[in-house]
């Protein structure tokens, strides 16, 4: 529980030299958390390379996300933490 | 069920919204209030305790008179926290002190119309954190409005994220102007974390059910990992779905709210999952139990004592039963053995591992933390019986 410790390992490895193909992958799962970030609204703007932008891209994605939950609306259970 | 029904977004959270956008800044807290009161009387008589749950408005009520004398050093401060522990108490540990006190055949103090009111395990805990920062002088009074939309501001009062009010009441007084954008955003806050309540957190309770002992006792041994590990699934994504829709709701009222959840899974140790997973509850344990009891600059032993007492109060607080405190240790006990590794591993200077070891040390820390549900979703016979079927067979 130390506060200054904020990088995770993952992050840490940005400073170690990584072999090619190592960094690729690390470079691109940031990339897609970012990008999921963006797409659930907990990041404002999209990362650099985000393709599906505009408000065209956004009423889509409302739009599926939409469908989704009318399609398994029907379970309809608690939320875990309302209990607690 | 509160934020996936119509009636959140209907009665509450678009009207609320739209109203704090347009009245005069003044009003702004009293159309928190209004609603927030509105919410808590809706939906205690709806879900939590009925009339009787919809009278502990009277809690924030007396909350927010009380407050009003804290000052920096007053003794008043600790009176607060006296009572506001107590509130948790009476209406969360009743049943279950005075069970293990008197044991559960002989209780003759049981409540058995004991009823949780609507979000207290999280109202308490901003209750205590304005009173023990009006004690040291970090948080300004503000005026008796505002702190009372502080407490009840409807898309946290349930189960939070867990607000500061000296982070609130900037929010409050000069919210977002710009409409178009938190309300874009705000909205697909909350519609994906709708999605992902439904589709994914509600989807894996088909795997989640058999955790009890029957079922235990009967499946396949190689089934098991699988059931835990979607338990672990369900409660981040339930969780966390919670949370987005709380912090989007909050944005289309220019407020923002700090973030709860930050991709806990791929943390590489338990102290980084800690400081991604349930941020709120994480930052104000540290802020009001760890620090108070001497944090981590003391003895190695006392070190371990603080992290063991602070992570099994977090157990106890998650609910009133051993098996939560069995969890809150194990993860206590998790935070003590990444403690002294870090310290051996500086001592004898043993320098980053690469990807490799990145990975290797992600592998542990999802084991760890996954088996560590075994405790939060079964009791503690059941949990132990799981375990045993798990490791032995």
């Amino acid at each position: 529980m130390n506060p200054t410790e904020t990088k995770s390992e993952f992050e840490r490895l940005d400073a170690i030299p990584q072999p090619r193909p190592a960094q690729k992958l690390l470079k691109a799962g940031w990339w897609l958390i970012d990008s999921l970030d963006y797409l659930g609204g907990s990041r404002d703007t999209p990362p650099t390379g985000f393709p599906f932008r505009g408000n065209i891209w956004r009423g889509l994605w409302w739009g599926l996300l939409i469908g989704i939950i009318l399609l398994f609306c029907g379970q309809t259970s608690k939320f875990i933490y309302i209990d607690f | 069920m509160i934020f996936n029904t119509f009636a959140y977004f209907i009665l509450f959270l678009v009207p609320a919204a739209i109203l704090f956008r347009h009245v005069r800044t003044a009003l702004q807290p009293w159309v928190c209030l209004l609603f927030g009161a509105g919410f808590f009387v809706f939906f205690s008589i709806k879900q939590a305790g009925g009339a009787a749950g919809a009278v502990c408005l009277l809690i924030f009520i007396w909350e927010a008179i009380f407050s009003r004398f804290y000052k920096k050093g007053s003794w008043l401060c600790f009176v607060g926290i006296a009572q506001t522990i107590l509130f948790l108490v009476v209406f969360k540990y009743w049943n279950f002190l005075t069970g293990l006190v008197l044991g559960p055949k002989n209780n003759v103090l049981f409540w058995p119309g004991a009823f949780l009111p609507l979000g207290i395990s999280f109202f308490t805990f901003e209750f205590i954190h304005y009173a023990v920062d009006r004690y040291r002088g970090t948080a300004p009074a503000g005026k008796f409005g505002e702190y009372m939309s502080f407490i009840l501001f409807f898309p946290t009062m349930v189960a939070g994220p867990i607000k500061r009010y000296q982070d609130f009441l900037p929010a409050l007084r000069e919210p977002s102007l710009e409409w178009a954008a938190d309300w874009e955003i705000g909205t697909t806050r909350v519609l994906a974390g709708l999605a992902k309540k439904f589709a994914l957190a509600d989807f894996l309770t088909a795997f989640t059910n058999h955790l009890n002992r029957n079922d235990i006792a009967s499946a396949q041994r190689w089934v098991l990992p699988i059931w835990l590990l979607a338990y672990g699934m369900k409660i981040y994504f339930d969780f966390s779905a919670y949370s987005d829709i709380a912090i989007g709701s909050a944005r289309l009222f220019g407020i923002r709210v700090k973030e709860n959840f930050d991709w806990p899974y791929i943390r590489t140790n338990i102290s980084d999952f800690w400081k991604h997973w349930h941020m709120s509850l994480y930052r104000w344990l540290v802020d009001y139990i760890f620090i108070p009891l001497g944090g981590s600059r003391c003895r190695p032993p006392r070190v371990i004592v603080n992290l063991l007492l602070t992570m099994m109060l977090s157990g106890l607080w998650h609910g009133a039963g051993l098996n939560f405190i069995a969890w809150g240790l194990w993860h206590g006990l998790l935070l003590s053995v990444r403690w002294i590794w870090v310290r051996l591993r500086a001592a004898a200077r043993i320098p980053d591992t690469g990807l490799a070891g990145a990975v290797g040390a992600w592998t542990i820390t999802f084991i760890t933390v996954n088996l560590g549900w075994a405790f939060f979703c079964m009791n503690l016979p059941t949990a132990m019986f799981f375990l045993k079927r798990l490791f032995i067979g």
